[in-house]
């Protein structure tokens, strides 16, 4: 048994090979040291950490065959030095359970030893994550991984294939994670082609269902394209009629409206322009003056009336006509 | 010139500056700790060899631009990078996370406000790009049951809630 002053020497020497070999530890060897009578016990906590020169794998030279470290005699042992540090880890808590050790010893060794602290810790922080998730009812990786990457991984997936992952478990389905996912979707197909910022995350979006906008969002732009591709002429009473309008008011596009310069624009066209490009398109397909006319008084303007507008379309289009 | 890298389970690393310099974390220990070695206590020996590996491969890349998240949808992975990731689930996730470790910038940077973040690292092309790409990957094109069976995730869904999701679903593709 070493009597209190040895110890504390003993002590204050690794205290100082440590923090001469560790970059984080902190302080300087003068602290006091408070020795129990149990030294041997304290002299096992604190192995002192080996110098770092041995055995290390050049990785310049591309192979990597990592030797593991010379193990010292007080833990020859064991196999691997982790598994040693695991033991030593869990050799403490007893001791300090039963206060054998007063604490600023045990203080001490864990600042003499903090570099190996921090490892042993942070492996068991990270093994006890672990189990915590696999222990819950589900065993999903991908609760591992922090935010920023899970959400990075959603956003790889289209649409249909969110969709199928919201079905996974009632935790996926509410996940804001793949909710966050569909708003970027939402986003990069209702603003197609603009180089607009990535949209902010906000408590306001996390609110919303965004799988629900989206399909509702592409239903509707699904339903105008349908009604813009179908070309009835005769079923849309304000299609003929707003040529003639065009016509009437000597705008610069009537040119079309004859049904030859459809290509003779340049590249770019306003709104209003490729509107009224389409119009004439369908002023071109569809039938003459007169058979519209005919058609329009066998309908007796009912057809007119029911236009979207709501309101006075029919009579509008019927001063068209008249004039 | 190389750099000592200690892992979680004491496995030192020698590496070279130039690999060494592609992963943020280490770049900014170095500068900090001198010859010393630097300790790596979230990462595992096997982890950290994957990722030098990366590093060793594309150390002469240039390092990729900035990218303010504004990403491609596309997953293409390219041939070395393919091989390279073709590991198992947990090994996976395990470089996954190392390599998000590993591309931390340490506080003292953001305060110095040093124009280094312009740049992003190769870990952050590891774990952002193709090991989100894998799993993604590895998601795409499956079924809900097919990927309760690939993430080990078990479907606790009532059988009326389920039929019920998967009404509104058809709804909702139907559209």
């Amino acid at each position: 048994m070493p009597t209190p002053s040895l110890l504390q020497d003993v002590l204050r020497q690794r205290l100082e090979a440590v923090e001469d070999a560790q970059i984080c530890a902190e302080g300087g060897p003068n602290a006091s040291i408070v020795v129990s009578d149990d030294g041997l016990d304290v002299r096992q906590v604190l192995t002192p950490p080996e110098s770092d020169e041995d055995d290390p794998i050049d990785f310049t030279s591309g192979v990597a065959t990592p030797v593991p470290r010379s193990i010292n005699i007080t833990r020859s042992s064991s196999p691997t030095r982790a598994s040693n540090q695991n033991h030593r880890v869990h050799k403490t808590s007893p001791l300090s359970r039963k206060s054998l050790i007063p604490d600023d010893v045990s203080s001490i060794s864990s600042r003499l030893s903090q570099a190996e602290w921090t490892t042993t810790n942070g492996e068991r922080v990270a093994r006890r994550g672990r189990d915590e998730a696999s222990t819950s009812s589900s065993r999903d990786p991908l609760r591992l991984l922090p935010d920023k990457i899970r959400l990075n991984i959603f956003c790889f997936l289209d649409s249909s294939d969110l969709a199928s992952c919201s079905l996974v478990s009632q935790r996926w389905k509410k996940s804001q994670t793949i909710n966050h996912a569909f708003y970027q979707i939402y986003r990069t197909e209702m603003y197609l082609g603009s180089d607009l910022p990535v949209g902010k995350w906000t408590r306001r979006e996390s609110k919303r269902d965004w799988r629900s906008e989206l399909m509702k969002a592409r239903r509707i732009r699904a339903k105008e394209a349908n009604n813009q591709t179908s070309t009835p002429g005769l079923s849309r009473p304000r299609t003929p009629a707003t040529p003639f309008h065009v016509h009437n008011l000597n705008l610069p596009t009537h040119v079309d409206y004859d049904g030859s310069g459809s290509g003779t624009r340049s590249g770019h066209m306003t709104p209003r322009e490729i509107q009224e490009e389409e119009w004439a398109r369908e002023a071109e397909a569809s039938p003459s003056k007169h058979e519209m006319r005919s058609f329009y008084k066998e309908y007796g303007g009912k057809r007119v009336r029911k236009s979207k507008t709501g309101m006075t379309g029919g009579m509008r289009d019927r001063t068209a006509w008249e004039e | 010139m190389s750099i000592t890298i200690v892992t979680s389970d004491n496995e030192q690393f020698c590496v070279e500056k130039l690999v060494a310099q592609r992963i943020a974390l280490i770049e900014d220990m170095v500068e900090n700790a001198g010859d010393r070695p630097i300790p790596l206590p979230n990462v595992t020996a096997s982890v950290l060899r994957k990722i030098l590996e990366y590093c060793e491969h594309h150390k002469n890349d240039p390092l990729p631009p900035y990218d303010d998240g504004s990403r491609s949808r596309t997953t293409h992975i390219s041939e070395w990078d393919q091989k390279f990731i073709t590991v198992d689930q947990e090994m996976l996730f395990e470089i996954i996370l190392a390599a998000n470790y590993l591309e931390m910038k340490p506080l003292l940077y953001v305060r110095l406000n040093v124009p280094r973040v312009q740049c992003l690292t190769a870990c952050n092309a590891v774990a952002g790009d193709i090991g989100c790409k894998t799993v993604a990957n590895m998601i795409k094109g499956k079924s809900p049951e097919e990927i309760r069976k690939l993430f080990n995730i078990v479907n606790n869904f009532t059988p009326e809630e389920e039929a019920q999701i998967r009404k509104e679903a058809e709804w909702a593709e139907d559209r």
